[in-house]
């Protein structure tokens, strides 16, 4: 009845408007059993390699880079690189320890009850922005528990295994925050912009929004607790017509050097998350 | 044997993908490096032994993406079928076919992005920074392509000679 040509036409087709209609499915639903049996198998292999990474990176800041200076001095060769090697050691224990200690005082300010995760994995493309956390369900980690650092927030927990977690950082495009100016009280709404930066969505054409205004969480959203720093605006673009105005935000968060980020549990606010974000 | 070897090979790839490359600043805009091992896998593997490491690769890669699921394994298994179809018409060792595979599939898997993101988000925001990171794919896809391919290559060749050895 139908050519073969005709026959493959059509079979082409349906593949491809099954495909979009199963991905729209699947867009609507941010969490899968599947996505965590996926984390819950590589994780672990992310987490040994990160962490091999991050001592050869250690090494090469310790050790590597003294060689030439031994070199150049070869009667103090050895006293020299112990010294150095010792001095450097001494240097980056000094570093975490203020880095620590940033995230403690952090944690001080903090009301909420809160666990640090380390950094292991990152989104594989920069179409979308998450990472991959070291802790999990056994730690006390939920669905949509707010991730912050000491700079400001970074995201919202969107799959959770036994001992790691994604989070889908509030540059992705998939992400919302419900914020404010800090000056005006000027509300909208943060969505990611896929380029590093946000967009603060809604807010009014008549609410006085100019640069370098703070751009901090509101708390009506029910995730994010208020009054956390988020970003400062960057641009804001008033047009003729229309209900509101454009405003870009930069997150004072740089996520591109991201390596301990702080989940805040405060289960006794956030029950509801995990029931909103199965919805 | 060969499942080891494909299991390990996933994981390595996901790993590279996932961790060391998103831990050097250069490599940030760099493309989807299984990209080259599923076009690899069409052009020269059989379906059967094939198609269930391209459907693993998506698995995987969609579970650590922020993106849909199901994103990832739709571009792998176009990526798939477009190279069994490319294979019906040309010889898979062409080199023009090898030379150009990669960036082509670079491109295909971002224009289905475009058009994935242009259907369920129709208001969404395409800035000039997703231009800018296309191009890079494209230009490191066109640099490094052929070599990945032929690296792939290489391995499965000696994968294959050791597998024949050990049947005989």
């Amino acid at each position: 009845m139908f050519s073969k040509k005709t026959v493959v036409i059509i079979g082409l087709i349906i593949m491809i408007v099954a495909n979009i209609v199963a991905l729209s499915i699947t867009s609507r639903y941010p969490s899968h059993e599947y996505g965590r049996l996926s984390i819950f198998i590589m994780a672990p292999f992310q987490d040994a390699i990160s962490n091999s990474l991050k001592f050869l990176e250690s090494i090469w800041d310790n050790y590597f880079n003294l060689i030439s200076v031994a070199k150049e001095n070869k009667m103090l060769k050895k006293e020299l690189s112990n010294a150095i090697e010792r001095n450097n050691f001494c240097y980056e224990a000094e570093l975490s320890n203020i880095r620590l200690r940033h995230l403690l005082n952090f944690k001080k300010t903090l009301t909420d009850e809160v666990i640090a995760a380390e950094v292991i994995g990152k989104d594989p493309s920069a179409w979308f922005q998450t990472i991959i956390i070291d802790k999990g369900n056994a730690d006390g980690i939920l669905r949509g528990l707010p991730v912050v650092v000491p700079d400001g927030i970074a995201g919202q927990v969107t799959d959770v295994a036994a001992h790691y977690s994604k989070v889908l950082l509030i540059t992705d495009g998939n992400s919302s925050v419900d914020t404010l100016v800090q000056r005006t009280r000027a509300r909208g709404l943060l969505q990611g912009a896929r380029s590093g930066l946000c967009i603060l969505k809604y807010a009014l054409r008549k609410e006085d929004v100019i640069s370098r205004d703070t751009v901090v969480t509101s708390g009506l959203d029910g995730v994010f607790p208020k009054g956390l720093r988020i970003g400062y605006v960057s641009k804001v673009i008033k047009r003729n017509s229309g209900l509101f105005q454009e405003v870009d935000v930069t997150p004072y968060v740089d996520f591109e050097k991201l390596e301990e980020v702080m989940v805040i549990l405060n289960k006794t606010n956030l029950t509801g998350i995990e029931t909103d974000v199965k919805d | 044997m060969l499942f080891c070897f494909y299991a390990a090979a996933i994981i390595c790839l996901v790993i590279t993908q996932t961790v060391i490359m998103a831990s050097i600043p250069f490599f940030d805009s760099f493309y989807d490096i299984l990209i080259p091992f599923i076009i690899y896998l069409g052009l020269f593997r059989s379906l059967r032994e094939s198609l269930p490491v391209v459907l693993l690769c998506g698995f995987f890669i969609d579970g650590l993406s922020g993106g849909s699921f199901g994103l990832y394994s739709t571009t792998y298994i176009w990526l798939y079928i477009c190279c069994k179809c490319v294979i019906r018409f040309f010889h898979a060792e062409n080199r023009f076919i090898l030379f150009v595979a990669v960036v082509l599939g670079v491109i295909l898997q971002n224009a289905m992005f475009f058009g994935i993101f242009f259907i369920l988000e129709p208001d969404g925001r395409q800035d000039i920074y997703i231009i800018n990171f296309f191009q890079s794919q494209v230009i490191c896809a066109f640099i490094t392509g052929p070599f990945l391919l032929a690296g792939f290559k290489q391995v499965f060749t000696i994968l294959d000679r050791r597998l024949y050895s050990e049947r005989s």
